[in-house]
């Protein structure tokens, strides 16, 4: 079924934040700013959005009406019925005045009436000067609906009721509140939903596009799932052989461990920022709990446990408590793992329930290390609190993006799910041991399982 | 039970090769943790058009990587293709051999032995077949145990085989090929029916020649059974070989007679044909129609195949791909006609001026806070204008001046942005003064406040001074700099513009 293409108009002063508002739309980060060359018209930029590969609708960043003192007295004194609007315009536009004084008038009336919406965008720090008002009066004029778009509405001097006073006074109730500094792609969602109460013809192509927008979304979402699973899986099975008895070289075994997970995470880290193409310029949005692209705390802090209010319960190596958590898997080692089974309480590594290990060399003094079910929720819990951040930033509400009421897996407390269990147990899962193997059908098995379980946390509640 | 995504029917469908190709390449790009560097390779895919899918396929051919890749797959291809040989080869073996021990050493053949040795496994495992199609009929991604295996041993198989430097994800995407749509389940099944077809033929065969060039003495016996029930038996067997093949069905009183101890070889040939004809229609025919049917929908599924949108590694390739934004080219700028009401020049103090005028132009001061003081500056405030009616008064008031001013300070804000309207406003009013126009643009706290960049917001102002012929000056009133006064009031005193 062709839809039909829906032509925007993008009207608004130099300076209103109209470009930001462009960018966001068309996401696309070097839409330029014209350059204003004196002795020329300023100019009307066009782009285009796709559903794949076709036009569907077409955007036009317009500068607006300057002179629009003048543009009224002029009009008002072109013969013709005074009320029929549109048909003055016209007549204004094959003046000759049109080509001299108003030629830059010119140019964004005649785009007004070839597209079937504007936007007319307002820098909600300034005053409502009868300027501006002006221009909405002749926008008015060229009978075609116009959403009126308030930007920098978080700025201290903002105006924001003022505007919305001034602007219903006209009758322009369908107002948008924008923030170009704030950066919410939230925005497009809300503007393409005022656009399509305003303008029936076009409800299939504006649902169209904001289908792909939510299939865009979903895809994401899932996409983030498996990002994180493919991470666990790689942290469960990771493993280092340490000498028991060579406090040296046992600490240096642990150290490597933490560092290479720390290491793990921060990739995956990057990997969903890109996903969700969060650039370097958006760091300064506070509303991701990450410090500059970068987990502020430590993996391993003892303070993150309690943050998380995650308990020490299930394998936690030997971490939890000696005497009972002891581990069957260390029945036979000698006097010397009992003394690191000691010093590993709570420091998120455990020694490796891995049965297949083999008892000579345990009794050799040698155990293995692996990250502790504590560190795995820890993992799993921060990373699926980015995305969540992520996700909220793409949405137009801004209530929390909280865990669905179906969720499969309390992270805090109980089991790990199976999936991360049956990981831990095979040294050949993961990427970060010498032993990986890239096409074990194991692993994407696993990867598939576990990213599941995360899809099914981070469906909106919505 | 994640909720997956259901590609639209208009997603393309790709062949096996083509799907493995971008699979392969797929899972190298996010093993090496970045795409391939490929412009021309991204350029194809955008050309390409269609969906994603199909520009992430045609990307994936014109990548260099693509030419070694793509011949691991032929290489997979063809040891897919001798594995299958192998098993039906095997097939075949086994068909002979049960033959062989079906009619025995000693050329007496003991019918219903024959056929349970010959027909009683393969149709036990077609039941089993039938059973497990049935139990998991809902679940038709799922991999059984026998795949697994076979998965596993290709797999072993292949990393020694293949030989490009990405194999490792070649064969991770193979692995995964099984469990796409219901090729598994089609695919498995049938090879197995095709196992048993060359079992069922060769075993076949193999009678049919034995019984053509030997001499054979067919009877049969039994412990448990009756008499009644053998007859009975035989004739439900034969009915249908009978109505299909035309094969004799050996009646009663041959039965009877042909029992083991009391045969006289009379009834050979019928029973041979019983044998064969038992063994081809309840051995080889149902085997060859569930093989060729298994082989339709085997390749119908293979037909379908789609690539999975929903990984990191696609995602990142769709804003090149299949960019959802474009921006045009920007028009030519028309040259705009220089307004005939600006002056060429700056314009002259006049003679026999008085005090310089002070107005306000869209200024955000509140009205208690007007006028404005201008530290040092002696000057005669004359009103604010802020629409165009103001600016008529305005202008009025200033052509019907008894003496016309030094200059005319017009106090604007920086939060503005100076634009034609302002242009034509200022311009109206100093010609309407006759004096030399002054920006005083004023608000600079409120304007950094709010987020704005001062200089650049200035540099608009001077080039609108300059467009008018005035001169501009920053300066915030509340907190006046020294230098920006100093420098208004040389302005105020010297005859000609400065500068």
């Amino acid at each position: 079924m062709k839809l039909p293409v829906l032509k925007i108009a993008i009207v608004g002063h130099t300076n209103t934040g109209k470009t930001s508002l462009l960018r966001t739309l068309l996401r696309v980060r070097d839409f330029g700013e014209v350059r204003d060359e004196p002795g020329t018209t300023r100019q009307v930029q066009a782009a285009s959005l796709h559903i794949e590969g076709k036009t569907v609708i077409e955007l036009f960043d317009s500068p607006g009406l300057e002179s629009a003192g003048a543009l009224i007295e002029y009009i008002e004194e072109l013969p013709g019925r005074r009320h029929d609007h549109p048909d003055r315009i016209r007549q204004l536009l094959d003046s000759a005045a049109a080509r001299s004084e108003f030629a830059q008038e010119a140019r964004v009336l005649e785009l007004m009436l070839d597209c079937h919406v504007a936007v007319y965008v307002i820098d909600a720090r300034e005053p409502v000067l009868a300027k501006y008002l002006d221009e909405l009066d002749i926008l008015g004029r060229c009978a075609r609906p116009i959403l009126a778009v308030l930007n920098f509405v978080a700025a201290p001097t903002s105006r924001e009721t003022e505007w919305r006073d001034a602007l219903a006074r006209v009758k322009l109730h369908t107002v948008l509140a924008f923030d170009a500094m704030v950066r919410d792609p939230g925005t497009e969602l809300q503007l393409y939903e005022k656009l399509k109460s305003q303008l029936d013809q076009f409800q299939p192509t504006l649902a169209a596009w904001m289908e792909q927008r939510r299939r865009e979304e979903d895809r994401r979402r899932v996409a983030a799932g498996r990002l994180l699973a493919d991470m666990l899986v790689d942290a469960a099975a990771f493993r280092r052989t340490v000498r028991l008895d060579d406090p040296d070289a046992r600490d240096a075994a642990l150290e490597e461990l933490r560092r290479r997970l720390r290491r793990r995470e921060q990739s995956c880290v990057e990997a969903l920022l890109e996903l969700y193409r969060f650039g370097r310029e958006d760091y300064r949005d506070a509303e991701l709990p990450l410090d500059d692209g970068r987990w502020g705390s430590d993996l391993f802090e003892a303070e993150a446990l309690k943050h998380y209010g995650l308990k020490t319960g299930g394998y936690a190596g030997v971490g939890a408590g000696l005497g009972a958590g002891f581990d069957l898997a260390t029945a036979g080692l000698s006097l010397g793992a009992g003394t690191l089974t000691g010093t590993l309480v709570g420091t998120g590594v455990g020694l490796a329930r891995n049965l297949g290990w083999s008892t000579v060399a345990r009794a050799r003094g040698y155990g293995q290390v692996q990250a502790d079910d504590a560190t795995l929720r820890r993992l799993a819990w921060r990373q699926l609190e980015l995305i969540r951040a992520l996700i909220r930033r793409g949405h137009a509400s801004q209530a929390p993006v909280t865990a669905s009421g179906g969720q499969q897996t309390d992270w805090k407390t109980g089991r790990l799910p199976r999936a991360l269990r049956r990981a831990r147990l095979e040294a050949r899962l993961s990427a970060l041991n010498p032993e990986f193997e890239p096409a074990a059908i194991r692993r994407q098995e696993l990867i598939e399982e576990l990213a599941g379980v995360l899809a099914g946390e981070l469906t909106p509640d919505s | 039970m994640m909720r997956t995504m259901k590609s639209p029917a208009t997603d393309t469908a790709l062949s096996t090769g083509d799907w493995l190709l971008a699979e392969t390449v797929r899972r190298a790009e996010e093993r090496a943790g970045s795409p391939f560097d490929s412009a021309e390779a991204t350029q194809a895919g955008k050309l390409a058009g269609g969906d994603l899918a199909a520009r992430i396929h045609a990307r994936a051919l014109h990548l260099p990587e693509a030419g070694t890749i793509r011949d691991d797959i032929r290489r997979l291809a063809g040891i897919t293709r001798i594995m299958v040989t192998l098993l039906a080869i095997a097939g075949l073996a086994s068909g002979v051999a049960a033959a062989a021990i079906s009619v025995g050493e000693d050329r007496r053949v003991d019918v219903l032995l024959a056929l349970v040795t010959l027909l009683g496994l393969p149709t036990a495992m077609l039941a089993a077949w039938v059973i497990m199609l049935g139990l998991s009929w809902r679940r038709p991604r799922r991999v059984s145990l026998a795949g697994r295996v076979l998965r596993s041993v290709s797999g072993w198989l292949a990393a020694r085989l293949l030989t490009s430097p990405h194999r490792q994800a070649l064969i991770a995407a193979a692995g995964d090929l099984l469990g796409q749509g219901s090729l598994a389940r089609w695919g498995l099944s049938g090879l197995t029916h095709l196992f048993w077809t060359a079992y069922a033929a060769a075993a076949l065969a193999t009678l049919a020649v034995l019984f053509a060039v030997l001499q054979y003495d067919l009877a049969w016996g039994t412990t448990l059974l009756t008499d009644a029930t053998v007859v009975d038996l035989v004739d439900r067997l034969g009915y249908l070989p009978g109505l299909m093949v035309g094969a004799p069905v050996p009646d009663a009183e041959l039965i009877l007679a042909s029992r083991a101890g009391t045969e006289t070889g009379a009834g050979r040939a019928v029973w041979a044909r019983f044998l064969l004809a038992g063994v081809l229609v309840y051995g080889l025919l149902p085997r060859l129609v569930l093989g060729l049917g298994c082989l339709a929908l085997f390749r119908r599924a293979r037909g379908k195949l789609k690539l999975d949108l929903d990984h990191p590694g696609y995602l990142r390739l769709a804003p090149e791909l299949m960019p959802s934004g474009q921006a045009h080219p920007p028009e030519k700028p028309r040259t705009r006609t220089s307004d005939p009401d600006l002056p060429t020049r700056p314009r002259k103090r006049p003679d026999s001026a008085g005090t310089p005028i002070l107005i306000g132009v869209e200024l955000d001061r509140p009205a208690e806070r007007w006028p404005p003081m201008l530290p040092g500056i002696e000057s005669r405030v004359l009103g604010r204008a802020d629409d165009r009616g103001q600016v008529r008064a305005l202008a009025a008031a200033l052509e019907t001046l008894q003496r016309p001013p030094s200059h005319l300070i017009a106090l604007c804000a920086l939060g503005r942005t100076p634009d034609k309207g302002t242009e034509r406003a200022l311009n109206a009013l100093a010609n309407a003064a006759g004096a030399p126009l002054i920006l005083v643009v004023d608000e600079t706290e409120r304007f950094s406040e709010s987020g704005g960049r001062i200089n650049e917001r200035f540099g608009q102002w001077r080039r609108l001074a300059t467009r008018l012929g005035a001169q501009a000056v920053l300066l915030e009133l509340d907190r006046p700099d020294a230098a920006a006064l100093a420098r208004l009031k040389r302005l105020l005193e010297d005859a000609e513009p400065a500068e």
